[in-house]
């Protein structure tokens, strides 16, 4: 199905957690910055909102959403009206699901970001993770006055370069 | 008395550094943060691929076997 785009996230043991989360925190919030709208959610066949994608030229389908065990549906506006696509999570990656037909530039900026956002997000986690065990450290060995915390934290995307970037403040 | 500092994440093309702040803000901790994050990243599948230093005396990066180069600040690339 040439409509269908898979995006293969480039780690060896993906997570879905992880990638549940991320959708959720980062990859959600940059698209709404970009001007893209969530109209639906499904899970293990729970749906919330419209979780129907459209052809160009507002013909409904659906089938290949239900594929899927969990996924966010987003809404555009398109040459054809209002569009929309989805980005489903499987046990191996994400997939960007939508009928891009003349719009190739958005099927690829998606696939780069969210892969680049699944990075960034299992980093910035894992960079919180480690400050949060580096305070057990410091609590054990009686250095109080070492413990470093999270007070703020960011997350910013350039369209035009593609470069995804998440600023954690800490204070400490 | 406590400060504020700031650890980017800057993602471009697959390719993630994590940059830690220079040694007047976070010291010897960032080398102790580095490995911890290190170990958590590959639990999560992911792999760091190259090291580089910068602005940290040779006495706080003893034993890290890291390579020293000429960047700003610690740079992780993996992806």
């Amino acid at each position: 199905m040439s409509h269908i785009y898979r995006v293969t996230v480039e780690v060896e043991r993906f997570n879905v957690d992880l990638a549940r989360e991320c959708l959720r925190e980062v990859i959600e919030q940059i698209l709404s910055q970009l001007g893209y709208r969530v109209i639906g959610r499904w899970r293990e066949g729970v749906v919330e909102g419209e979780v129907t994608l459209y052809y160009y030229g507002g013909h409904p389908y659906e089938s290949h959403i239900h594929e899927y065990p969990e996924g966010v549906v987003f809404s555009y506006t398109g040459a054809g009206g209002a569009r929309n696509f989805a980005i489903a999570i499987t046990e191996r990656g994400f997939e960007v699901l939508g009928d891009f037909w003349g719009r190739s530039y958005l099927e690829r900026q998606l696939r780069e970001l969210v892969r680049n956002a699944y990075l960034a997000y299992a980093s910035a986690r894992a960079v919180v993770q480690g400050i949060a065990e580096m305070n057990q450290m410091a609590i054990q060995q009686g250095a109080y006055g070492a413990v470093m915390t999270v007070v703020d934290s960011s997350v910013n995307y350039d369209r035009r370069t593609g470069e995804l970037e998440i600023q954690l403040v800490v204070e400490g | 008395m406590r400060r504020r500092f700031t650890i980017r994440i800057i993602v471009r093309n697959g390719k993630v550094e994590i940059r830690y702040p220079e040694p007047e803000y976070m010291g010897q901790a960032c080398f102790t943060l580095s490995s911890i994050v290190e170990g958590i990243l590959r639990d999560l599948g992911i792999d760091i691929r190259e090291k580089r230093i910068e602005h940290y005396p040779p006495e706080m990066w003893r034993g890290v076997e890291q390579r020293r180069v000429e960047r700003r600040y610690y740079e992780y690339a993996y992806g």
